[in-house]
């Protein structure tokens, strides 16, 4: 990477870094695995910026390499298992490093309990992200993403009652 | 609690949440990357270099104790084991670079499908151990009794070296080869549960 690159690299991380630990936050309930993750998103971003063409739609691409790469990480640590049914809250959870609020603690305990792949859908919906770019970020239509959002805001409701 | 309360919640506090790293830190970080992507070594390489060396020097010991009429069998010993090991290497190299285009900044549904592909591949590949194990020894086979009627070797002394080897090869490869394919098994596993997740979105919006 030339050193125009590496500083321009370095500047973006710096702006949107934010968007990979909101991810890390819905996927890893512990500081440590959320340290270890960014750097691996980091490494990840690195080697796919030299190809990256349409810097337009940055936001889009971070988010798309940090859920890949959550996904991948889980996927290889067996402390984890793949989402599937719900259950109940356990608050009991509490993430280990900033205080927050218990209803932030108990909307995060919920998300984390989605499926692996409406964790990401619910988070960008959050950020307020429209159905087509979402679509675009996990490749599926924006039809589809509102009927997942739609099951998963009801899923996150009842979990939250 | 309604979805607007939801975006609220996480508004208010996903932010406060956050410990955004310092410039430092972050400076740290991609230095610790650029590092880490460059001393990263590709396992198969390693692998490659070794075999082609430790077959040459096989082949090297052998033309150099042996009669000039055993050298043209290693001549030709040496091409077909260098054919053999070129076309290894080339189709390893094609398959790292093909695993390395599954780059992280696709979308998801798009990665998971590529990366079943690839774990189906290796999967079959597995399964094929014991046809390449034969291969092996046939090919293997074929050059020691070459070797055993130019040389007038003994082949007894041969046969039991050759047998004890080549079972600790099949033991040790068999092992291996089990390890990997059940992990390969359970990883397609997951990324197919996620993938029928995808997939199931699908169905809810016909």
């Amino acid at each position: 990477m030339a050193k125009t690159d590496k500083e321009e690299f370095l500047s973006l991380l710096r702006s949107y870094q934010g968007i990979i630990h909101k991810v890390n936050l819905i996927y890893f309930s512990v500081s440590e695995d959320r340290k270890d993750n960014f750097q691996e998103v980091v490494y990840n971003m690195w080697k796919a910026y030299p190809a990256l063409k349409n810097k337009d739609k940055i936001a889009s691409w971070i988010y798309a390499i940090s859920i890949n790469t959550s996904i991948s990480k889980i996927r290889k640590d067996s402390r984890y298992t793949f989402s599937g049914d719900m259950e109940s809250i356990n608050i009991s959870s509490l993430d280990d490093d900033v205080e927050v609020t218990i209803d932030f603690q108990r909307l995060l305990d919920a998300i984390r309990q989605l499926k692996e792949a409406d964790k990401s859908i619910m988070l960008l919906y959050l950020e307020d992200y429209s159905y087509n770019e979402i679509g675009d970020i996990i490749g599926i239509s924006s039809s589809n993403v509102g009927a997942r959002i739609n099951r998963a805001k009801k899923q996150l409701e009842k979990l939250l009652k | 609690m309604n979805s607007e309360k939801i975006k609220e919640i996480w508004k208010e506090n996903a932010v406060k949440k956050i410990d955004n790293y310092t410039d430092s830190e972050i400076t740290s970080i991609v230095l610790k990357t650029a590092r880490k992507a460059m001393n990263r070594s590709y396992p198969g390489i390693i692998f490659w270099s070794l075999l082609i060396l430790s077959c040459l020097l096989g082949v090297w010991v052998m033309m150099k104790y042996s009669s000039p009429q055993l050298q043209t069998y290693g001549y030709v010993l040496t091409a077909v084991i260098m054919l053999m090991l070129g076309g290894a290497v080339c189709i390893s190299e094609w398959g790292r670079r093909k695993v390395q285009r599954y780059s992280f900044d696709m979308p998801l549904k798009e990665w998971v499908e590529l990366r079943i592909q690839y774990f189906d591949k290796g999967i079959k590949r597995s399964g094929k151990w014991f046809w390449r194990f034969g291969l092996g020894i046939t090919v293997l086979l074929l050059f020691c009794l070459i070797y055993i009627f130019t040389e007038g070797f003994s082949f007894k002394i041969l046969l039991v070296q050759l047998f004890s080897g080549l079972t600790a090869l099949f033991i040790a490869g068999t092992i291996a080869n089990r390890i990997s394919m059940k992990r390969m098994i359970e990883t397609r596993q997951q990324l197919q549960e996620l993938y029928n997740q995808l997939q199931d979105s699908e169905e809810l919006s016909k």
